[in-house]
């Protein structure tokens, strides 16, 4: 791909700080003041528009709507016309006394105010447009390093090196965006990282965390990770302790600022960190891709680097005092709307991490299931909820005993024809609404029913509610005075999880020495290509444990 | 140490087949090398050598030799 470049006066095209942009596509420019001409006529490529507010507008006047409207007009028709993404990056600084400005705003100073809300109104109504305010990106190191007026009248370019290697890393953090999901979790290191200090040696009064100094910065490192959490990023431990002396700072130390509830998973172990991290992934259901791993020891990043190169590993500074800035600012988790189903997300995970601690904490499980007041309710396939069916589908690889991706019509066509046994689950518990997070479809194959779908998202595993939906199964099947029952494992790499769900609960592999059908399960998985690990229940003998946890009224 | 101005005049054209003998290599010795691709070559220089040209030695540093003789009389050399 190629993205075009222009820009109300001159870029400096071959110039060296361009190469991260370069990287990522070809670059583009032109000729030199083209942007009008090229935002009105260049409708397939994906462009790059830098607009200086002092070449466009020389001086202010009145009219200032008027004029700023008129400039925007290319713009607008690029968006009506063409569905390549658009980023107008803009300036409008300028040296003014702090005096102009010391009453009221100097009408420049309003200006590009104004200017700049009216690209945002414009980009509220096109969604391939986005924004970029350069003089908020060259304000991190001085407008004086960005600018340069030797470059001006040698060359008729305003940025020196530095303002163009800015605006090229911007552009570059957009346009990676627009191709690539921002990560998902955050894999936090314990001593030296979210606390000063190694707190198997010092203890946990040793430890600086919370106090003037630099254990203000670890706590302040600490409510940024927070912040992301509020925001939908997960947050892990992956520390090389004991584990009790970890969750003992958590639990006892004033300077905590992050909770055992922000923690969606950890591996507080003495064993390798990238292994560690695969078994999160893992838990989590996501790919290590999704993980940026934040650790202050230079050996274990090289480590994480090596063995793990899909996670993350960012370069941390050895002065704390920059991580908060840092941790804050970095594209890595940066997205371009943080919606509500984002903050939702790590409530998900985040109840789930609570439920998993308290159960941890009790010896009877069964006696803790029914204190939580979990509420299973079936729900039909229609045209409402199919589509939710066919995300769980698509999306659900850990528990899901045949990981087959059924489309929207195959769902619906199934749920025509097996309305009884075709539904989706949602449940409440006292850890929270879980929404809709389970589908099964069981299908006829000459009156012998057949477990063709059965999935569950991982947020809610543990709960047995995998014994509470198959029940639902079985009922029916008994009141249709079905008699046996196919079903059927089949490992994808993923779905260990759901490994032990059938036999757990009570059905038996299939064997030509175990069919008690005179071979009609057998024949019957044989003609159905059934090459996972086929398992078989008698209905009507058939009872299945854990009814009693969920509360049913 | 700084890099070369041969190394960097590598660096600001990559793909461009640069002549042996770089003894008068100037603008326009290569059809790449023209006075826009200088001026980001010579901002490159400036980069490499922490110095800074004037308005004036940006227009009037046209070949390798001329370069090397102001970054030493600038004592960066």
């Amino acid at each position: 791909m190629t993205i075009r470049i222009s820009a109300t006066s001159f870029l400096l095209p071959g110039n060296r700080n361009w190469s991260s942009l370069a990287a990522l596509d070809q670059l583009d420019f032109g000729e030199y003041g083209d942007w009008f001409s090229a935002l009105a006529s260049n409708d397939a490529e994906p462009m790059l528009c830098m607009l200086f507010l002092e070449d466009l507008v020389p001086a202010v006047t009145e009219s200032m709507d008027e004029l700023l409207s008129s400039l925007l007009v290319p713009l607008e028709t690029r968006l009506e016309k063409s569905q390549a993404p658009t980023l107008i990056a803009f300036s409008g600084w300028r040296q003014e006394s702090p005096i102009s400005s010391a009453r009221s705003m100097s009408a420049w100073l309003q200006l590009t105010r104004r200017f700049e809300a009216m690209l945002y109104e414009i980009a509220a109504r096109h969604p391939t447009l986005h924004v970029l305010n350069m003089d908020q990106v060259w304000s991190r190191d001085g407008m004086a390093t960005a600018f340069d007026s030797r470059n001006l009248y040698a060359a008729r370019c305003r940025l020196s090196s530095h303002g163009i290697e800015c605006l090229s890393a911007s552009a570059l953090a957009v346009f990676t965006r627009l191709r690539q999901a921002a990560k998902k979790v955050l894999v936090l290191d314990c001593d030296n990282t979210i606390w000063g200090g190694v707190v198997g040696e010092v203890g946990l009064e040793g430890i600086v965390l919370g106090s003037d100094g630099i254990g203000k910065a670890f706590a302040h490192f600490q409510k940024v990770a927070q912040v992301l959490a509020a925001e939908g990023i997960l947050l892990a431990l992956c520390s090389k302790n004991n584990e009790e002396e970890v969750w003992s700072v958590f639990d006892h130390h004033a300077g905590m600022v992050l909770k055992r509830e922000d923690i969606v998973a950890a591996r507080i172990n003495w064993e390798e960190k990238a292994g560690n991290i695969r078994a999160m992934a893992q838990e989590l259901d996501l790919g290590l891709s999704s993980f940026v791993f934040w650790d202050d020891n230079p050996l274990e990043r090289e480590k994480m680097r090596t063995l793990c190169p899909e996670v993350v590993t960012p370069e941390v500074p050895a002065d704390v005092g920059q991580w908060p800035a840092l941790l804050r600012a970095d594209d890595m988790f940066a997205r371009f709307a943080i919606t509500r189903d984002d903050q939702k997300k790590g409530d998900q995970y985040r109840s789930r991490a609570a439920f998993i601690n308290e159960r941890k904490n009790v010896a009877d499980e069964q006696g803790f299931l029914k204190t939580i007041d979990m509420r299973p309710k079936t729900l039909p396939i229609n045209a409402g909820s199919v589509g939710r069916a066919e995300q769980l589908c698509a999306k659900t690889n850990q528990f899901n005993l045949r990981t087959v991706r059924h489309s929207r019509a195959d769902i619906e066509l199934l749920a025509a024809e097996n309305p009884a046994t075709t539904f989706m689950v949602e449940l409440s518990d006292r850890f929270g609404d879980h929404g809709i997070i389970a589908l099964a479809i069981a299908r006829d194959l000459d009156g012998v029913a057949f477990l063709d779908t059965f999935l569950m998202s991982c947020r809610v595993l543990g709960r047995h509610l995998e014994a509470w939906i198959l029940a639902q199964l079985v009922a029916t099947f008994k009141a249709g005075k079905t008699k046996w029952m196919l079903a059927e494992f089949v490992p994808s790499g993923r779905n260990v999880v759901a490994e032990n769900v059938l036999p757990a609960h009570g059905f038996v592999a299939l064997t030509p020495d175990s069919d008690p059908s005179d071979g009609l399960l057998s024949r019957l998985a044989a003609e159905h290509h059934l090459q996972g690990i086929v398992y078989f229940i008698d209905v009507e003998l058939f009872s299945i444990p854990y009814q009693n946890v969920f509360n049913q009224s | 140490m700084k890099p070369a101005l041969t190394d960097l005049l590598r660096e600001q054209f990559p793909s461009s087949t640069i002549p042996e003998n770089t003894e008068n290599l100037a603008i326009g010795s290569f059809a790449e090398w023209d006075s826009m691709a200088h001026f980001n070559f010579l901002m490159l220089v400036e980069e490499n050598y922490d110095v800074r040209f004037s308005v004036e030695q940006m227009a009037e540093l046209k070949s390798l030799a001329e370069i090397q003789h102001a970054l030493s009389e600038m004592k960066v050399l």
